[in-house]
């Protein structure tokens, strides 16, 4: 491992993702945690608790069974159900909150469980399916001639349950950090206010009071509970409880479902149904004219409008979306490389992990706090700090996929180029990078999509004003739904592209999971 | 020892991060405008004082209420290193905090000189202009407008489950509910913001995140009505809702009229260019503009051209606040509202 | 003064609270073909591991051609600097890397110099009898093949000695016997000192020089006359 690549990747973490956060932690001082957890407060954590647990439950009894017949089944067309699974992962969870509040006359606690379920199930998804494929074919083979598809099951079951609970804890974590769906659809019905409206509402306050540490107090527990939460996901895949392939591994064959292939495939075209294809076809519709009377001429020139007066914002995004996930990813192999492979290796995962752990403002204040200086003032104006607050805020994604993929490398062969003489830095470029390129890429396409769609920390700063996303959530309040809509599609499909691109031609199953 | 030989696949993020640094796109601009009032009503007109000025701006936005802390918090924020040159906020309450912070300097614009004083900072920190007003938004499918007259109609229980209001922890249904404090008395004004969070509680008023959110409520039919602010209202007409505004409480305390407002920061990098910006907004044509537009903006100048269903102080009765009293106390009604409301 | 090619004194590695080896001594000479058996779990991989530093060595010291190249957890010369080649179980190939360029990476490496390097791959390939097979990828050749390719790549650097883990494990009898000529003829043509460590007594009997028995992590039995250290 190369001592000065570390540094700098250490370099390019502490000042993308540690040094906002640990600046606005410097405010803090003992009077603030006062207050902190009084009745309310925890009322409103214990309420947050239970919203997570609610999502997780959805998000299991749908990813599971979804993750499972698409990857490991006969079902008919999961080659295209599987990628459609995916889609909702793109789509800003307020976009599934609009399209499942237009639908269902569902309100408050019972609706934000549900859009936030939708919005998290394709991680359990993933994460079953990957476990399942990953099961040796001899192992189901031996239970298959025992007792048939339910032995198989039974088997197989607690040998995916780690990979599943990893993604429920990602779910988790998703649910209780997110302030626009209960937000948006909490209006209904018995108010259902979360953790994350107390953040929003201090920040709103302290910061005209300038009680800063009161408001970077807030944040606090829900820092906590998140890193709680990840603390299971991490624990698991140290253990290599994700990682399940041997050396003489055999690729197990699709399952045969008999009578089972029909209602499973109606279950897979449900799920894709409401989770994808409604959101995305009632965006469809919105561009069309929507209410005021759908017609292709309307939806025709809304995306025209949208081209045109939008083109300079979409390029824009794109171009951060592409620097920070081509900045991240090797910074990401190399912190994952020595978290796998150093003794500092859990210590460099809790400092990775931080930057998701903290809330959007906190994050974005302290980059105002970090960069506003004559002597940096340029670059605070300009793009090149939305592109780092999208490392800082996100390189702990593909840092989770490079070590997972790392872990689970034969460390043999980079000890094959020690011993033959390459350097550390040749044996990452020239024998891991190769190695891992379906985790690298997979974890390119992860920043570019959480980068498309992230706008609560880049608000702040001006260059996020020139954003795709901010042009919309500027819009959406004014009635300029086929706009909106328009050019929500359009950052939709550039969003899912590179993944879409690396399907058809990569030759490798894309790997976004640690 | 390994020399440092860069492999290949380092090369475009290597570079990447080199010019960084440099990423300042498009050169320094001549004036920096932080803008609350939206885009879609305020973009042009910054277009047109480029082009008749000849200066660049570079505008920032905000996005609806509950996206973001704000621009008063970035302002906040850059205080070390001020980059804004003009705050032009499209209410008034937290216009005021900053000038009692301090932040704000004192410019008499010549453009200012006919705006009402009720509009205008004693020490001219601020000037008001181009107001919107609180006003009940009914559709009329559900509702006759003529049965709702009074802010207490909220809590009427014949209405419960069919109004609503946005939650008051920003915007200006928090600066309305923080001006009734002034208006009603403290025991009034807390009777019915702790009805509203009852009501809010029970579900019997639903509590929307924005005043855009009621307006969509209300016109497409959810709603029977709700506590909006008329350029909302003008929005949902002209989408073809059936809708009409309402002034309530025309016989005791009045409509609360919320101006847009325009302040230069002390220490604006471009203080000239900052003046040249305010004289231009604070002129009668542009007050004529933004009550032409669709935000239909209530100009607070009573000679300024305007449609016919944009009213004027003239056509309601206006309550009679003070401003810089509420600029005073919102901090302290926004904690309270937060520990009311998020429960 | 007559150097030795490998000088371990008293060799301990522990892990997990165990102590996987050790203390070993052994000495080997320059040309010599020492064959270390043992059941599984003796302790063969790490002694073999322990030598180029791969192992971390918590006691003991490790010498190549007179030069201290650990002492204790004191790595003195770094791995690539020991003028060893080894032959990994299971291969330890690079599937994204074919024959020629496999080699080609160590060549690169080394810092030999480019124009050198079509007639060095041909020798090499010649040597283990993969001439032919040069744009051919680990994943489409046989146990047999890659184990050569795995041959060709330790002495790619031109190792004074080889030390081969398992070599004949993944081959049939008839393909042992040819890889034990083919490496009896290396260390002759080559002038190379080999360890070579298996778990079957009966493998490579007949062309070792001298042969020894490690049992949980210890030596218990050899040829005493030159091998175990007091």
């Amino acid at each position: 491992m190369s001592r000065t690549l570390v540094l700098f990747a250490l370099a390019v973490l502490f000042v993308a993702g540690l040094a906002p956060v640990l600046l606005m932690f410097a405010r803090l001082s003992p009077g603030d945690l006062a207050t902190l957890l009084d009745g309310r407060t925890l009322a409103l954590l214990g309420r947050t608790v239970l919203l997570g647990v609610g999502v997780v439950f959805i998000a299991v009894l749908v990813g599971v069974p979804f993750g499972f017949l698409t990857s490991r089944t006969d079902v008919p067309g999961s080659a295209i159900l599987r990628p459609l699974g995916v889609v909702p992962l793109v789509l800003p969870p307020l976009f599934l909150a609009m399209t499942f509040t237009s639908f269902l006359d569902v309100s408050g606690a019972a609706m934000t469980i549900l859009v936030l379920g939708v919005g998290t199930f394709p991680i359990v998804a993933l994460f079953a399916g990957r476990a399942w494929r990953r099961i040796d074919a001899r192992r189901e083979e031996a239970a298959y001639l025992v007792g048939g598809l339910p032995a198989v099951l039974r088997m197989e079951l607690p040998l995916v349950l780690p990979a599943v609970l990893c993604g429920a804890c990602l779910a988790f974590v998703f649910a209780v950090n997110d302030f626009s769906v209960p937000d948006f659809v909490g209006f209904v019905g018995q108010k259902f206010n979360v953790y994350a409206d107390e953040i929003f509402a201090t920040w709103q306050i302290d910061r005209i009071d300038e009680r800063e540490g009161r408001a970077v107090a807030t944040s606090l527990p829900l820092v906590g509970l998140t890193l709680l939460s990840l603390l299971p996901a991490l624990a698991l895949r140290r253990k290599g409880a994700l990682a399940t392939v041997g050396s003489d591994f055999q690729r197990p064959a699709p399952l045969a479902l008999g009578r089972w292939r029909l209602p499973a495939f109606l279950f897979c075209l449900t799920v894709v149904a409401a989770t994808t294809a409604a959101p995305l076809g009632r965006l469809a519709w919105e561009a069309g004219g929507g209410a005021q009377g759908f017609s292709l001429a309307t939806m025709q020139r809304a995306f025209a409008t949208t081209l045109d007066q939008s083109r300079d914002q979409l390029g824009a995004s794109i171009l951060y979306a592409v620097a920070a996930a081509t900045i991240c990813v090797p910074v990401a192999l190399v912190l994952g490389h020595a978290a796998e492979r150093a003794r500092y290796g859990r210590f460099l995962e809790w400092i990775a992990i931080l930057p998701i752990a903290v809330p959007a403002i906190l994050f974005g204040i302290g980059n105002i706090v970090l960069w506003n200086h004559p002597l940096t003032s340029s670059f605070f104006r300009g793009g090149g700090l939305v592109v780092l607050m999208f490392v800082g805020r996100f390189l702990a994604y593909p840092f989770l996929v490079s070590s997972g993929a790392v872990a689970s490398l034969d460390r043999e062969l980079e000890e094959a180029g020690e011993l033959a003489g390459a350097g550390p830095i040749a044996r990452l470029g020239r024998i891991v990078a190769p190695s891992l390129w379906p985790s690298l890429v997979g974890g390119w396409t992860l920043v570019f999509v959480l980068a498309m769609r992230e706008l609560d920390a880049t608000i702040l700063v001006s260059a996020a004003n020139g954003t795709a996303m901010f042009r919309i959530f500027n819009q959406v309040h004014f009635g300029r739904d086929d706009f909106v809509a328009a050019l929500a599609l359009l950052i939709v499909f550039v969003a899912v592209l590179p993944g879409l691109l690396w399907t058809l031609f990569g030759g490798r199953k894309l790997e976004v999971l640690p | 020892m390994s020399t440092l030989r860069i492999p290949r696949p380092f090369y475009a993020p290597l570079a990447l991060l080199a010019v960084l640094p440099l990423g300042a796109c498009g050169g320094e601009p001549d004036v920096v405008v932080y803008c609350a009032l939206d885009s879609v009503f305020s973009e042009e007109l910054l277009r047109d004082f480029e082009r008749e000025t000849g200066l660049r701006v570079s505008a920032q936005f905000d996005v609806e209420a509950s996206k973001t802390v704000g621009l008063v918090g970035r302002i906040l924020a850059e205080q070390r290193n001020p980059q804004c040159d003009v705050f032009w906020n499209n209410e008034i309450a937290h216009t005021v905090r900053l000038a009692q912070a301090g932040l704000l300097l004192a410019y008499d614009s010549p453009s200012a000189r006919d705006i009402p004083e009720l509009f205008r900072a004693v020490d001219r920190t601020w000037t008001g202009f181009a107001a919107r007003a609180r006003v009940l938004i009914v559709n009329t499918d559900l509702a006759n407008p003529a049965e709702i007259t009074s802010m207490w109609d909220l809590l009427d229980p014949k209405w419960a489950g069919k109004v609503t209001i946005a939650k008051p922890l920003t915007g200006t249904t928090l600066t309305h509910l923080a001006a009734l404090y002034d208006v009603l008395g403290e025991s009034e004004a807390q009777r019915y913001v702790a009805g509203i969070a009852k009501a809010g509680a029970e579900g019997t008023v639903r509590l929307a995140s924005s005043n855009g959110q009621v307006m969509r409520l209300v016109g497409e039919g959810k709603m029977a009505w709700g506590w909006t602010d008329t350029d909302d209202v003008n929005v949902a007409v002209e989408k073809g809702y059936p809708v009409v505004a309402v002034y309530p409480d025309q016989a005791t305390i009045g409509t609360l009229l919320i101006p847009n407002t325009i302040a230069i920061l002390k220490r604006a990098p471009h203080p000239q260019n900052a003046k040249l910006f305010v004289d231009w907004i604070l002129q009668k044509k542009i007050e004529e503009r933004l009550a032409a537009s669709r935000s239909a903006q209530i100009p607070v100048r009573a000679d300024v051209p305007r449609p016919k269903y944009v009213l004027g102080p003239d056509r309601f009765k206006t309550m009679q606040v003070s401003y810089v009293s509420l600029g005073k106390q919102i901090a302290f009604r926004a904690d309270k509202f937060r520990e009311m409301f998020l429960r | 003064m007559n150097v030795s090619a490998l000088r371990l004194q008293g060799l301990v590695v522990r892990a997990d609270g165990r102590t996987l080896l050790g203390p070993v001594s052994l000495q080997v000479e320059e040309g010599e073909h020492i064959l270390i058996v043992g059941p599984s779990a003796a302790g063969k991989t790490t002694l073999l591991r322990a030598i180029p530093g791969l192992a971390r060595i918590d006691a003991g010291s490790v010498a190549i051609h007179g030069q201290a190249d650990s002492e204790g957890p004191r790595e003195l010369v770094p791995p690539r600097d020991r003028g060893l080649g080894f032959l990994f179980q299971g291969g330890a190939l690079w599937p994204h890397l074919s024959v020629r360029r496999t080699i080609e990476f160590v060549l690169r490496a080394r810092r030999v110099p480019r124009g050198t390097w079509p007639a060095r791959v041909a020798e090499l390939l010649e040597l283990v009898d993969l001439l032919g097979f040069e744009q051919r990828k680990p994943g489409t050749m046989s146990g047999g093949e890659k184990q050569r390719l795995a041959l060709a790549r330790a002495l790619s650097a031109e190792p004074r000695i080889l030390l081969l883990d398992e070599p004949l494990g993944p081959l049939d009898a008839g393909r042992r016997q040819s890889l034990l000529e083919r490496l009896a003829a290396l260390q002759a043509k080559l002038g190379l000192t080999i360890l070579h460590v298996t778990h079957d007594p009966g493998e490579a009997r007949s062309v070792a020089d001298r042969v020894m028995t490690l049992e949980r992590g210890r030596i218990v039995a050899g040829d005493q006359a030159q091998g175990a250290l007091p």
